[in-house]
């Protein structure tokens, strides 16, 4: 018979399967430093592997508790936040975002998305809530190509890791003088929708962001190494960050001693800022897969859930027909999106093994999590590595990891 | 062999009928020599019947363990094959084939004129492991009509009956100088698709595709005659192979040769080359119906065998919309392709009974099995006499099958769900 790990139902050569797959075709190699996996399914921890190093320079072995950079992989938490304040009545999301940032009240659009940034005309319908929730605002990323694209930068609305002495309503106000790139509902675009999503959570609250996300997930959840910085304290568990040089080796991007998180920010970033670990950001999967509730402590109820991962686009479409630029942090063939996540929406589209149903999304430094309700399991992957698109972790985890679970 | 009974809820009713109904319609009619059928309900044999002769001639009867020509039911054994090397992380469905045969890199589609000459044009895009796997490459059978179908043919691309000396390694090479039917995905093709995946899985284990099932699937699932040829010291258990003479009467046939399956073949198909009985080929249904495992021994995931049985057809279309040639057939109505096995999608469109997600296949012999995951049932019959198509099997079988599956199955349904828990 198959042995399987406690009551996980899943096989441990399936698991001794994938560390074998990492380290021979990644760590081995050298493609990336580190990684650590962390599997859980019916609750219980089924997987927890460190492999390489956190620091090559210093020569740091990978821990279970190594602090990352999660980057885009904030944006489930600060959608959750978004919606803790839905349940409490005080937005709807078919409501204008211009309700909360009155200054956006006559944005304008590009008369053609790769057209001219001055060639605008007006929206056919004003953006509202779900839109930025659901990547269909019509926002984009400075960093993706396009004029507006310049434009963005040109405008120093936000880029990762220079926003020192800024803050969110900064970026409100320059978005305000931008237009945007499609009408919102039309199409669906990567951008900084959840930064936007952060200041909301600020204007309706009434908190700064980070303080809110502070009382009302992390101290709930007990993720006490999440946060927009890293404590001094803790620098020395906080991983390196990696590129690939011109000579195709590691090159090191962010050394810990000296990164910007070691410093207190300023921008409180809900579309790519925490830093977390993986028994962190396990739990807020865990409390996702419980319906809103982990160890007592209720942050989300089931049906905000069942809502929040849901295929938002119209008329049930997948990304394949709905996004627009080509970056983001999926496969868009099968896939819809939710509020806050992908979702898979057609196995076959995929063209991988998986559930109908699964939720997920990822980070710019190659960090990967899902949940798949079905199965009643939880996948989270780290390492430090940009950019993201540069490996399939998704897809090999997926393919090694499924065929194990054998009840 | 196992009776009806314990915990099965077929009526044996039915399952009388059903060999009245053969033996009156095919065997004392004379249409077919003999027939071994066998029905599994929850895992348990609950219908194995031989009926007729394994050997008109020699006035031989059929027998339970009978040995089968069971052509392209090899496929589903071949594509489970090679999902056990996808499990491994060895290729992605996506991959481009090429990456594994280089010389197919720059493979052209078929604008127009005849063998040798033809008009080429590039293909929109690669063709992917996947779509070998589900007959979605442009690749295509030599017996077919048309003009690439004529290439194949004079080309040698492959012939059955005259494959002696040759590998697989030929017939990728000759495929490499011929185009394809249409841009990889573009249409569903019947054709030499499988025994490709036969030969990637040669080149992505490093073993023969022999020594590889042997090892992988017969092996650990009990197969003891399945295989590319029957053992001498088995010769006898070799059913003969029929036809029809001009007379309509029966006759044995070797169109492939009379010494096909007795002599250990140097071209080995996986789109096929296979023998078996019905006893193994139940139990490799079995093991795909279980989930992937059989009797403790485990060939694929769970999930691995739930990805084979869906529909990879674009937008969940049918057969009938996106096959070309003669698969473009009223049968095929409600049917979609999953990775090696075809799968019922609409049952107001196939007009059959069953149920949505059997997955079924069948071979040249007029054999045929299906799997009913719904019901936890599994269908074999098997006979020999070509073609295929001369009579409705699987519709008849299933009528009279299903009218047999009397109980409901809320109640075990419940069970498994604790189980579960």
């Amino acid at each position: 018979m198959t042995t399987t790990v406690g009551n996980t139902g899943i096989s441990i050569d399936s698991l001794a399967r994938l560390d074998r797959h990492l380290l021979a075709r990644y760590i081995e190699p050298e493609k990336i430093a580190g990684c650590l996996t962390l599997i859980s399914r019916r609750g219980e921890i089924a997987h927890l592997s460190a492999m390489g190093q956190m620091d090559r320079e210093r020569g740091k072995p990978m821990a279970t508790d190594t602090i990352f950079r999660f980057y885009s992989m904030t944006k489930p938490i600060t959608s959750v936040a978004l919606m803790q304040l839905h349940e409490r009545g005080m937005f709807q999301l078919t409501d204008p975002v211009s309700r909360f940032i009155p200054q956006w009240r006559d944005l304008q659009v590009m008369s053609h998305p790769d057209g001219p940034v001055t060639e605008t005309c007006v929206p056919g319908r004003p953006m509202s809530v779900r839109d930025v929730l659901s990547h269909q605002s019509g926002l984009t990323y400075g960093f993706m190509e396009g004029s507006l694209e310049q434009a963005y930068n040109q405008a120093d609305v936000y880029s990762a890791g220079t926003m020192r002495g800024r803050n969110l309503q900064s970026m409100i106000d320059r978005l305000a003088e931008l237009p945007l790139k499609f009408s919102p509902g039309e199409q669906w675009n990567y951008g900084v929708s959840t930064d936007v999503c952060g200041y909301l959570v600020e204007v309706i609250s009434g908190q700064r962001f980070d303080e809110y996300l502070e009382e009302h997930i992390f101290e709930p959840l007990g993720m006490v190494d999440t946060g927009f910085d890293v404590p001094a304290e803790k620098i020395s568990r906080f991983a390196a960050n990696y590129e690939r040089g011109a000579d195709r080796r590691l090159r090191l991007m962010d050394d810990p001693a000296t990164s910007h998180y070691g410093e207190p920010q300023t921008f409180f970033s809900g579309g790519g800022g925490l830093v977390s670990t993986a028994h962190d950001y396990h739990r807020f999967c865990q409390m996702l897969l419980n319906g809103g509730e982990l160890d007592g402590a209720r942050l989300l109820g089931p049906k905000t859930i069942e809502l929040m991962t849901m295929n938002h686009l119209p008329d049930g479409q997948d990304l394949s027909e709905r996004a627009l630029g080509s970056f983001s942090e999926t496969a868009n063939d099968g896939v819809g999106f939710g509020l806050g996540f992908a979702m898979i929406v057609d196995i076959p589209r995929t063209q991988n093994v998986g559930s109908i149903g699964e939720y997920y999304w990822g980070g710019a430094a190659s960090t990967i999590f899902w949940i798949d309700p079905a199965e009643e399991m939880i996948v989270i992957f780290l390492t430090q590595f940009m950019p993201s698109g540069t490996f399939n972790f998704r897809g090999q985890i997926k393919q090694i990891l499924y065929p194990g679970l054998v009840d | 062999m196992s009776l009806p009974g314990r915990g099965t809820e077929m009526d044996r009713a039915a399952l009388a009928r059903l060999d009245r109904h053969l033996l009156s319609q095919y065997l004392d009619a004379g249409k077919i020599s003999g027939c071994v059928s066998l029905v599994a309900q929850r895992g348990e044999v609950v219908h194995l019947s031989a009926l007729g002769m394994i050997d008109r001639e020699a006035g031989r009867p059929m027998g339970v363990d009978s040995i089968f020509r069971i052509y392209s039911m090899s496929k589903p054994i071949t594509s489970v094959a090679m999902m056990q090397l996808y499990e491994r992380g060895l290729f992605q469905l996506s991959d481009p084939v090429s990456r594994f045969i280089p010389q197919w890199r720059d493979l052209q589609v078929l604008a127009g004129g005849e063998y040798p000459e033809y008009e080429t044009r590039p293909t929109e895009r690669p063709m992917s492991m996947r779509d070998l796997l589900s007959h979605q490459s442009g690749l295509t059978y030599g017996f077919e009509g048309g003009p690439l179908e004529d290439g194949y043919f004079k080309h040698e691309v492959y012939r059955a009956g005259t494959m002696r000396g040759r590998d697989l390694q030929s017939m990728i090479d000759r495929m490499a100088e011929l185009p394809l039917k249409f841009s990889p995905g573009d249409h569903w093709n019947y054709g030499l698709s499988t025994d490709v995946c036969g030969y990637l899985v040669e080149v992505i284990s490093g073993q023969g595709i022999d020594e590889y099932l042997r090892e992988h699937v017969f092996d650990p699932l009990g197969m003891v005659d399945s295989g590319f040829h029957v053992p001498a010291d088995k010769h006898q258990r070799l059913a003969s192979n029929y036809e029809l003479d001009s007379d309509s009467r029966l006759q044995a046939t070797d169109m492939f040769g009379a010494d096909e399956f007795l002599e250990p073949p140097t071209f080995l198909s996986g789109g096929g080359g296979m023998v078996s009985t019905a006893q193994d080929y139940w139990r490799f249904c079995q093991m795909m119906l279980n989930g992937g495992e059989l009797d403790g021994v485990r060939i694929l995931g769970r999930k691995t065998v739930e990805l084979m049985t869906m529909n990879h057809l674009p937008n969940n279309s049918e057969l009938t919309s996106h096959a070309v040639g003669r698969w473009v057939d009223p049968a095929n109505d409600g049917i979609g392709f999953g990775l090696g096995f075809a799968v019922v999608l609409d049952q107001t469109r196939t007009q059959r009974p069953g149920s949505v997600g059997e997955y079924y296949w069948e071979g040249s012999a007029s054999t045929i099995f299906w799997i009913d995951p719904v019901e936890d049932l599994i269908v074999i019959f098997l006979t020999q006499f070509m073609p295929s198509d001369a009579y409705p099997f699987r519709d008849e079988i299933a009528q009279i099958v299903y009218s047999g599956v009397v109980d409901q199955t809320s109640e075990s349904d419940s069970d498994d769900d604790n189980d579960r828990r």
